[in-house]
């Protein structure tokens, strides 16, 4: 029902309205728990549709630029955050979105792989699968952990900010302090890293970044929820911008797919936003740990069907 | 399928930012006007004010 060929190798049509769908499950899942998506929609590309793996990357990058500007436009107005980590890290993100997209045209031009016994199976493929289940599965654990921990609170930290490790023990000189977030004396050299790191995720990957560093401003940095939802969204907005150009350059972007994921997770993310109103956000938190760990049991389960041969 | 010339490939790829960035502006003008009538509306009723503001999106984890 409504076939189409989207292009950019992908070598068979697509159903428009399930990918629309998807689109909508995805920006719902995104509105709800605060995050751009980007860890679901590249495997629900690679595996519900059959796209090869760089096009997915490029494809959900792409998409990716219109939901981060939105967000963007949005924070602004709201005024909450710390711009200053944004600028700090993103030399460090530019660099590392150019070395992931270099990465993954050099695993695209590996071929297959041949593994144990089984038929051979896509080197890029394999690489990204095992990349999603690490992160994706540290993720889980982290934020199950700190919904758990949240049952014994007593009471809400509002928007204080109580110091994380990556701030108290990371001691790499030269220092910046952060006002706005009241954190002092923060590694400039560890905020660069951090940020090669998320750039490199978003090249190499295709995500936004938000599932890893989310959980990195709250727990590595102590930031409150408020607070590390307003940072690092002009990181996100010119690092996917950046990879999108680079990945459309390299002939990895189907912008009729993206475009038409993009309609879905619009309608979809209002919708989820609205559910968030309706459940606390210790339960918001356990849900997501177990929908990023039924990711991880779904892209195994497929990674051993690959490697199986069937 | 022919290769793309240079050209073609830097309008393609301006495209891919362009198009999504559009999209992104439209839903948020949409979204904002939105919430700016249902401003309005929860004016018109007495007590009915704080109810009618819109919490904005917020990040959950």
């Amino acid at each position: 029902m409504l076939l189409a060929r989207l292009g950019a190798g992908i070598g068979h049509a697509v159903s428009l309205p399930a990918l629309v769908l998807v689109g909508l499950f995805i920006g719902y899942i995104a509105g709800m728990f605060g995050v751009g998506g980007g860890f679901l929609l590249t495997p629900a590309l690679m595996y519900v549709f059959g796209v090869p793996a760089p096009i997915a990357v490029g494809s959900a990058l792409c998409q990716k630029c219109g939901t981060s500007f939105a967000s963007f436009l949005k924070y602004r107005q709201l005024q909450c955050g710390e711009p200053r980590i944004d600028l700090v890290m993103l030399g460090g993100s530019l660099v590392g979105v150019d070395a992931g997209t270099r990465l993954l045209t050099y695993l695209n031009g590996q071929g297959r792989w041949r593994i144990g016994d089984g038929s051979p199976v896509p080197a890029v493929q394999v690489v990204l699968d095992l990349l999603f289940i690490v992160l994706l599965s540290l993720t889980a654990v982290y934020t199950f952990r700190d919904a758990w921990e949240a049952r014994k609170r007593r009471e809400e930290r509002g928007d204080r900010t109580i110091p994380g490790r990556l701030v108290t023990r990371v001691r790499i000189p030269p220092y910046i302090d952060l006002p706005n977030v009241q954190l002092t004396q923060v590694s400039v050299p560890m905020l660069c890293y951090l940020g090669f790191l998320l750039g490199a995720a978003s090249g190499l990957m295709g995500i936004g970044g938000g599932v890893l560093f989310l959980p990195i401003l709250l727990y590595g940095f102590g930031l409150s929820v408020r607070n590390a939802a307003g940072t690092g969204i002009l990181l996100l907005f010119v690092t996917v911008t950046v990879g999108t150009i680079e990945q459309a350059w390299q002939g990895y972007v189907s912008l009729k797919l993206a475009m038409t994921i993009l309609i879905g997770s619009s309608v979809g993310s209002q919708l989820g936003a609205i559910t968030t109103h309706y459940l606390p956000n210790r339960i918001l938190r356990l849900i997501f740990a177990v929908l990023v760990a039924l990711t991880v049991l779904l892209i195994a389960w497929d990674l051993s069907r690959l490697v199986r041969g069937h | 399928m022919a290769e793309k010339t240079l050209w073609e490939r830097i309008a393609y790829a301006l495209l891919c930012v362009i198009a999504p960035v559009a999209w992104g502006l439209l839903v948020l003008r949409v979204s904002n006007r939105i919430e700016a009538r249902v401003r309005e509306s929860g004016r018109g009723r007495p007590g009915e004010e704080a109810r009618a503001e819109m919490p904005p999106l917020d990040y959950h984890i």
